[in-house]
């Protein structure tokens, strides 16, 4: 076992050694401020739950608690499935793997325990500080973290044996490359299932107490079980048991739910264990076919794109078309487009279900303040699409950069022409989310160009970030895109994206404020918040440029001082 | 039209080595082999000539022009193939065709009129509306070809041309080259394979462990080894198990 190891571990050690410390302690820094302020947010809300009403505030955490826990397993589960049939059927040293005289089983426990590694780190790491927040703020003993680490590895388990058994079994039905699209595709709308689930349980009616019969039927409608046949469910409810969140500890709760995680995540691994025996080899074997793309071959197709791409020089066209064309023709990443679909229209509603009324005179104070948030938003959206679709796409370049360094094409004009490429469609969609969000806020004109303004500026600097960080700290090795938005460059430009994004808004608040002020006040806006709100705007403008030109001239820089 | 200079070339990785002062001067018009054994140090050579490398040492002059100060007028001015040619597998042919074309500021008229000929000459006529994914080894590697001469260069560089190419193909690629030198481009190959080298070269030169350890005409190459009736793989065993220069190299 330790032999089949042995590269990865090596390889891990040979990363290090280059720039040492200097190289991990910006990520680290950057990692404990994400810590240290989602930590600090969650505390503050528990806090409030148990502050402002014990006994209801207790069910509000209960029920937060299995909400976070559904995401985080439906992120692992998403995880788990995709990395699963990569690791299984596409890694590259498989081949090798697969012809010296390795028995199955070893084999099934060495790609076990790599993508429960590659799959989970993330999530855990992103979930850290609600787990720790719970404990600080329920005063929480060695019982908690105990049950912790289990319910953790018990879920991680039982994820990962899911995905490698689907993805066994996938493939077996559908060649690997098909597998890996039509994976991207169930998972994505397994991902839109959860965000329209989570839509369907009507957060907003927590708020409109209002809406049941008696007080005691709103805490009766709180208190039922969130899906409770999940084993995000059973992990939470042993957790909340621990803690003490309904009143009492009820060990019987904690046996039974317990029970149910370790039974699942043996039952699950074993299952996978008998998949995998069984139906490793034929799978791999029809892995190996090819298959076609059709409609971005047609014609139109293309002459449609060379139109699009005509303002630009010839050599940033010929990038721009090619970029395109590459990108509709590999189903794992238009198929993601779904998702993006399902998040836009879950969005755009839960700006129509807003319970506005609920706030009576005041309305139109949490409408322009709705509006006016919604501008950071917008920009977090952009982050994530930027982090997805952008940011990898000088990694994909990969092994064909050969033929691009050869040419006559600058590394600025490349640069530049995946900086187009992403911005182009990703202005659009985020002015779009801005414009339609106000007009079902009903907000004032003067917001909404405040919005649009911002918006642009946003999106500009997140994809000169996205494309310059791209370049930067390119990932030639890397077997798919979605391992360069997990990598470093991926953590350093959301962070980045996140800091310029409530920089935005902290310099926009104030002569927003002034003028919405004057405004409620009847008095007008006059010169003096007509001067805050443009130098605001001029301020976002002169960052988001800085962070648009500095960040591009850094990866044209990095990358052209890269040997390859 | 100007050939490639190559002067005291040298180059390290870390600590290591690889060209240790290295210096040839390939005529315009000649078709020079490049050979050596595997970590000689053919495809650094190879690497620093189209710019995907720096130097650590020494000048490196392609078309007229030095690598290191104008690497944009050397691209313009060279083809290069390497020995596995990664492509976009999401293209189809022509569209890669196309795509390079634009590179070198082709019109889509001159690439289809350019690429026409080439196209039939390596077969590739039935395969070229199809993704690359789908294609051979051999096949990207004509494509390769394919598109390296498309902007006509003045130099074409190729790393081992004929690996993966199946017999009649290899004889096309052989009269390719031929022709080419005919029509008065240089061509710079580096290969494993001595027998393209001696029934093409002009001229050849051989490294060794970062080093020239001979140069000049096949029949030169005899002379020095003293191995008058020796084949060009013999002279190449000799040498190079050898270790060291043999004699004084002949001034190129």
């Amino acid at each position: 076992m330790t032999t089949l190891f042995y590269p990865r571990i090596a390889g891990l050690r040979r990363e290090q050694r280059p720039g040492g410390i200097h190289r991990i302690s910006v990520p680290i820094v950057l990692g404990l401020v994400f810590w240290a302020a989602f930590y600090l947010v969650m505390v503050r809300v528990l806090n409030h739950f148990t502050t402002v009403d014990p006994d209801l505030g207790r069910i509000l955490a209960a029920k937060l608690l299995a909400l976070l826990f559904l995401l985080w397993l439906s992120f692992l589960a998403f995880s788990a499935l995709i990395t699963a049939v990569t690791q299984i059927f596409l890694a590259r040293d498989l081949p090798m793997w697969l012809a010296a005289p390795i028995p199955l089983r070893r084999l099934f426990r060495v790609k076990l325990v790599e993508v429960a590694t590659l799959a989970s780190w993330t999530a855990i790491f992103l979930a850290i500080p609600v787990w720790v927040a719970y404990g600080v703020v329920f005063a929480a003993g060695w019982a908690y973290y105990s049950a912790l680490v289990v319910a953790v590895g018990c879920c991680v388990a039982i994820a990962t044996s899911i995905g490698m058994l689907v993805a066994v079994a996938l493939v077996n039905l559908f060649p690997a490359r098909r597998a890996r699209d039509l994976l991207s595709l169930v998972a994505l709308m397994f991902i839109a299932a959860i965000v329209i689930l989570l839509r369907a349980l009507r957060p907003e009616e927590f708020v409109r107490p209002e809406d049941f019969g008696t007080w005691a039927e709103y805490l009766v409608s709180l208190s039922n079980p969130t899906l409770p046949w999940l084993p995000s469910y059973w992990a939470a409810r042993v957790l909340g048991e621990v803690l003490g969140v309904y009143n009492a500890v009820h060990w019987d709760a904690v046996t039974l739910y317990g029970s149910l995680l370790v039974v699942g995540a043996t039952v699950s691994t074993l299952a996978a264990a008998g998949v995998f025996r069984e139906m490793f080899r034929t799978g791999y074997s029809k892995s190996q076919e090819a298959r076609q793309v059709q409609w971005t071959r047609r014609l139109w197709w293309r002459r449609t794109l060379q139109s699009l791409a005509r303002p630009f020089p010839r050599r940033v066209q010929a990038m721009i078309v090619k970029d395109v064309s590459t990108f509709f023709r590999d189903p794992g990443q238009w198929s993601q487009l779904f998702l993006l679909l399902a998040v836009i229209a879950i969005y755009l509603y839960n700006f129509r279900v807003l319970p506005l009324d609920a706030a009576g005179g005041t309305g139109y104070l949490v409408r322009d303040l709705l509006a006016f948030l919604n501008i950071g938003l917008v920009g977090f959206v952009v982050t994530a699409l930027a982090a997805r679709f952008i940011l990898p796409g000088v990694s994909l370049e990969g092994q064909t950069l050969w033929l691009l360094q050869t040419s006559p094409l600058t590394i600025e004009e490349m640069l530049w022409a995946k900086f187009w490429t992403g911005f182009l469609p990703l202005v659009a969609l985020a002015e779009l989310l801005v414009v339609f969000s106000n007009a079902l806020l009903q907000t004032t004109l003067l917001l909404s160009v405040i919005s649009v303004a911002t918006v642009l500026f946003l999106s500009a600097a997140i994809v000169g970030m996205a494309v310059g960080l791209g370049a930067s700290h390119p990932r030639f090795d890397a077997p798919d895109s979605s391992q360069v938005t997990a990598g470093y460059a991926g953590f350093l430009f959301m962070v980045m994206s996140a800091l310029l994004v409530l920089a935005s808004v902290i310099v926009l608040a104030w002569p927003v404020y002034n003028s919405f002020r004057a405004s409620w006040l009847g008095w007008g806006v006059g010169a003096g918040e007509w001067g805050g709100i443009a130098g605001g705007l001029v301020a976002v403008g002169g960052v988001s440029a800085i962070a648009l030109f500095t960040t591009m001239q850094a990866g044209s820089r990095r990358l052209a001082g890269r040997e390859l | 039209m100007s050939g490639i200079v190559l002067t005291d070339l040298t180059k390290s990785y870390g600590a290591f080595p690889v060209l240790r002062g290295i210096s040839l001067n390939v005529e315009p018009g000649e078709l020079f082999g490049f050979l050596g054994p595997n970590g000689a140090g053919k495809t650094t050579t190879i690497k620093i000539m189209t710019s995907l490398l720096l130097p650590s040492g020494g000048r490196v002059e392609v078309a007229g022009y030095d690598v290191v100060e104008d690497p944009y007028e050397v691209k313009r001015r060279v083809g290069f193939v390497p020995d596995r040619p990664f492509l976009y597998d999401k293209l189809t042919g022509s569209e890669f065709l196309e795509f390079v074309g634009h590179l070198y500021d082709l019109s889509p008229a001159t690439v289809r009129d350019r690429s026409h000929d080439l196209i039939e000459l390596f077969d590739l006529g039935e395969w070229i509306d199809e993704l690359v994914e789908a294609y051979s080894h051999g096949m990207r590697q004509k494509l390769a070809m394919t598109s390296a001469l498309l902007h006509e260069p003045e130099i074409i560089i190729i790393d081992e041309p004929t690996v993966g190419l199946d017999p009649r193909s290899q004889n096309r690629m052989k009269t390719l080259l031929s022709n080419l030198t005919a029509k008065g481009h240089t061509v710079f190959l580096s290969t494993h394979t001595l027998e393209i080298a001696e029934a093409l070269c002009t001229r050849v030169a051989i490294i060794h462990r970062g080093e020239i350890i001979a140069r000049g005409t096949i029949d030169e190459l005899r002379r020095e080894a003293r191995r008058e009736e020796s084949s060009l793989e013999e002279i190449f065993l000799g040498l190079t198990e050898g270790g060291g220069p043999v004699g004084e190299p002949t001034p190129v």
